[in-house]
């Protein structure tokens, strides 16, 4: 009896069959991991990272909203509503780093201290509209794949 | 949306290891020994996954030091939730991978031959190059998949991840993972099919 193996079940198979093929005690990388760590004490890594415009964006808009609104110190739990080709998701962020993925496109959200940053990646030609909504306002910003920002609108608490 | 998936991870196991494990990457924020540690634990589990997502152990290593740049990068800001370390950073390498499957897309002549020449030629000089070249052949076929297919395939079916790891991973509900897992599954069927 011939015996109907599935390809797809084979290739599977094969692919995750393969180990790690060097040693897994790695000096070399550890030890640029632990340069790199270093090397963070005395810079910010940001610049390294492709980051949108939005970042920017947000980060200088919302310091204004909040200041506008009271200050700094009223920035507590955002909320983030995050929009990817038509398909959208809310959630909200305390202070924490939480990560999105919506659909295969990924947006890491970050708040650091009383900054709020947001980083995307987003598939070819696709438009993300970031809101992030907290006490004192929101903020939309509108960029396309590369992170050019089409359009900013800053609506401050109480209006 | 699957915040709420994440927070409601519930195993007693995991959450012990995650409790200990904590404790670490707060360690790790000023103390760089913690640091090292952390690599030393789940730099293993790393780089076999992204290795078996790249196929190429030169780009596999330049990808966990991402990984690990951007765990230095959130350390400050990180807040225990309950989920093993090691699902964080599968997630985090998940991302670098596909944001890299994603700009290897964009030059594939390149990429290809680059993410390959060195396996292939180390094989070649084994003697064994009939199971190079499937693997070669295989990977592509991996590859040529759009990077959230390559993602569930690989969590679930080449690391064994059950489809509730892998939904908390990835970030979204156990029957999205399903439906993914189907469709990924036959869209490398296709692939399969069309270069064999």
């Amino acid at each position: 009896m011939q015996n109907h193996r599935d390809p797809v079940e084979d290739a599977l198979a094969s692919l995750g069959g393969r180990s790690w093929p060097r040693d897994y005690d790695n000096n070399p990388l550890k030890d640029r991991i632990m340069n790199e760590a270093q090397t963070k004490r005395t810079r910010s890594s940001w610049r390294q990272r492709p980051v949108l415009a939005a970042t920017l964006a947000l980060v200088l808009l919302g310091s204004a909203g909040f200041a506008a609104a009271g200050g700094i110190g009223m920035v507590k739990g955002w909320i983030i509503s995050v929009e990817l080709e038509g398909v959208d998701g809310t959630v909200a962020v305390d202070l924490e780093k939480i990560d999105i993925q919506t659909e295969g496109d990924t947006t890491t959200i970050t708040v650091d201290s009383d900054d709020l940053i947001i980083e995307g990646d987003v598939k070819d030609g696709a438009k993300v509209t970031i809101t992030a909504t907290n006490d004192g306002g929101t903020i939309k910003t509108i960029t396309d794949a590369d992170g050019n920002v089409l359009k900013t609108t800053t609506v401050k608490g109480g209006q | 949306m699957t915040i709420a998936h994440v927070h409601g991870f519930e195993d007693d196991a995991p959450l012990k290891l995650a409790d200990a494990e904590h404790e670490l990457i707060l360690r790790a924020r000023s103390d760089p020994s913690a640091l090292g540690l952390l690599y030393e634990r789940h730099a293993p589990a790393l780089l076999g996954y992204v290795y078996r997502r790249t196929g190429d152990p030169h780009i596999t290593e330049d990808l966990v030091a991402d990984v690990f740049v951007i765990v230095l990068k959130s350390l400050p800001g990180y807040r225990y939730r309950g989920v093993p370390i090691r699902y964080w950073l599968m997630r985090i390498a998940t991302n670098v991978v596909n944001r890299w499957a994603k700009q290897r897309k964009k030059r594939p002549h390149v990429a290809l031959d680059e993410a390959h020449a060195s396996e292939v030629a180390t094989r070649s000089t084994t003697g064994d190059v009939a199971e190079g070249a499937r693997d070669e052949f295989l990977q592509r076929a991996l590859l040529s998949l759009p990077p959230r297919y390559q993602a569930v395939l690989s969590l679930h079916h080449m690391e064994g991840l059950s489809v509730c790891e892998t939904a908390t991973i990835i970030g979204c509900r156990e029957g999205t993972v399903r439906s993914r897992l189907w469709r990924a599954r036959e869209a490398l069927r296709t692939q399969l099919t069309k270069r064999s």
